[in-house]
């Protein structure tokens, strides 16, 4: 038992100090790109001890589950106006975003549509779910505009056509297709998808459609589970972190679903790197072969490696789930897949931060001159037309910094999430210890492999 | 021109282990372990019969 305790110390202070080390390299005023203390392998090897010590600290010291069934506080009420109003705010942007789309210029960086889709929609709604809760469900235009007409159809005293009650082609939309950037043809697969999900939410009920049909919704509601705050009805509670991933509700494709987001975050991280370089050009030969024009074969190329990167984290998945079912007796692997699938969870978000931070600040402050000059035809409706993107807010050094920062954080939180579900599955505390073992190669593995990505484009860059 | 895949392949190919150095190690050290404690559980339930 000493010896346990001695070892969780020993755990505790160095994962302190991990913590304290990438500090104390920014005091050395480190600004560029290439500037950093050590090479960045130094920096996986540094991230792969601090998982290996968080998950000797979770054994010594975290003996009965915490997260499951976590007490929630109830902190106060929303006033009513509040979804109205957020849902028209919802509903005004993607008006403005779909008329400058079909009115605005054809360039993508001076067009508010690509930059209010690919940055603030997609991205900046991953970290605003993470921290403040499910705030998509509240602006999300779709389900405010289904929510108005059953409204009004209620008032009127007639039934509204809407009643109350998957995202791989999306990532491929974002990473492969040619034109994604392209505001005219954006634009109508934005108002594709708005008439898709309205006739869904006719037929299925715009609740239940929201809740388990719309990929956006579904997506950003398992990053808002990460988040210490759940709204229930009018109500806002308080919640231990990482609580509310633990009832994450398991679907079938649920696995598939969550491979399938680190999967292309993973690709899109290596396509910018030197193995894509180097494969790409090989399989767009092929498939020219085949007889593809110029954008077919890259958009094959990019389909296939979009492919093999989902298909690699799949594997990388279930062979941390093959060597847990070593231990204990009675349980499937496909059970074990679907408990531990949740765990996968706070690894999306770290991948997600970490590939997409620096788009986010960078690109997000677009967002400025864009808001000027939506349509990209000289107006200057704000005065703010003249801004910039200001490069200098972040040094390259301090985005590495970050970047790692979130691997470690979502991976030790993806350990301490299986290691508290192990807690419930197993009935011994050593069994429960062992059965992790694989799940800790597991996650040392998306660690290293995430950041070998990220200093590839580094390299790159 | 093609960019010849050899001209990349040294990148990556080097750069790859060194970044899964820990989990090629780690999982040689659970893959280790776990043998060992089939192999005493066997010698156990040998000596037990």
């Amino acid at each position: 038992m000493k010896r346990r305790r001695a070892a969780a110390a020993v755990a505790l202070v160095t994962v302190a100090a991990a913590g304290i080390w990438p500090a104390a390299a920014l005091a050395h005023g480190l600004v560029g790109r290439a500037d950093l203390p050590i090479p960045p392998y130094l920096f996986g090897w540094a991230a792969s001890i601090v998982l290996v010590v968080s998950f000797i600290a979770l054994a010594a010291l975290w003996k009965q589950p915490r997260l499951e069934d976590a007490r929630e506080r109830r902190i106060f009420d929303m006033p009513r106006m509040v979804d109205p109003l957020c849902g028209l705010i919802g509903v005004a942007l993607f008006g403005i975003a779909i008329y400058a789309g079909l009115d605005g210029t054809k360039e993508s960086n001076q067009n508010l549509l690509p930059n209010l889709v690919y940055v603030h929609f997609w991205v900046g709604f991953v970290l605003a779910s993470v921290i403040l809760g499910d705030v998509f469900r509240v602006f999300n235009p779709w389900r405010a505009i289904a929510r108005a007409v059953g409204w009004v159809s209620g008032r009127l005293g007639i039934r509204s056509p809407l009643r109350r009650e998957y995202p791989e082609k999306l990532a491929w939309l974002e990473l492969v297709y040619t034109q994604k950037a392209n505001p005219r043809i954006l634009v109508w697969i934005s108002i594709g998808y708005a008439v898709v999900q309205l006739a869904a939410m006719a037929v299925y009920g715009v609740e239940r459609w929201t809740q388990d049909g719309d990929a956006f919704s579904v997506y950003f509601n398992l990053f808002s589970r990460i988040s210490v705050f759940v709204k229930r009805g009018r109500t806002v509670y308080l919640r231990p972190l990482l609580s509310g991933v633990t009832d994450m509700p398991l679907k079938p494709g649920s696995v598939a679903l969550l491979c399938a987001a680190i999967g292309s975050t993973t690709f899109d991280g290596a396509s910018n790197g030197p193995l894509w370089a180097s494969l790409n050009p090989d399989l767009q030969s092929f498939f020219k072969t085949l007889g593809a024009s110029a954008n077919v074969k890259i958009e094959l190329a990019g389909t296939v490696g979009l492919a093999a990167c989902v298909a690699a984290v799949g594997l990388f998945y279930h062979l941390g789930v093959r060597g847990m079912r070593t231990v204990g007796r009675g349980h499937t692997t496909r059970e074990l897949a679907r408990r531990f699938a949740h765990t996968l969870v706070p690894i999306m978000f770290a991948y997600a931060l970490a590939h997409y931070f620096s788009l986010l600040i960078y690109q997000g402050q677009a967002a400025g001159y864009l808001a000027s000059n939506p349509l990209g035809n000289g107006s200057n409706l704000f005065g703010t037309a003249h801004w910039g993107i200001n490069y200098g807010v972040i040094s390259g050094a301090g985005i590495w910094y970050v970047q790692v920062g979130a691997l470690i954080a979502g991976h030790v939180s993806g350990l301490t999430l299986a290691h508290d579900r192990a807690l419930t599955v197993y009935q011994r505390l050593r069994d429960a210890t062992r059965s992790q073992y694989w799940m800790l190669v597991v996650m040392v593995g998306f660690t290293s492999l995430g950041l070998w990505l990220l200093s590839a484009v580094r390299g790159a860059g | 021109m093609m960019t010849p895949p050899i001209a990349h392949f040294g990148h990556w190919y080097i750069s790859l282990p060194v970044f899964m150095g820990p989990v090629v190690a780690l999982f040689g050290y659970i893959y280790l372990q776990e043998w060992r404690n089939k192999r005493r559980e066997r010698k156990k339930s040998k000596k037990g019969a």
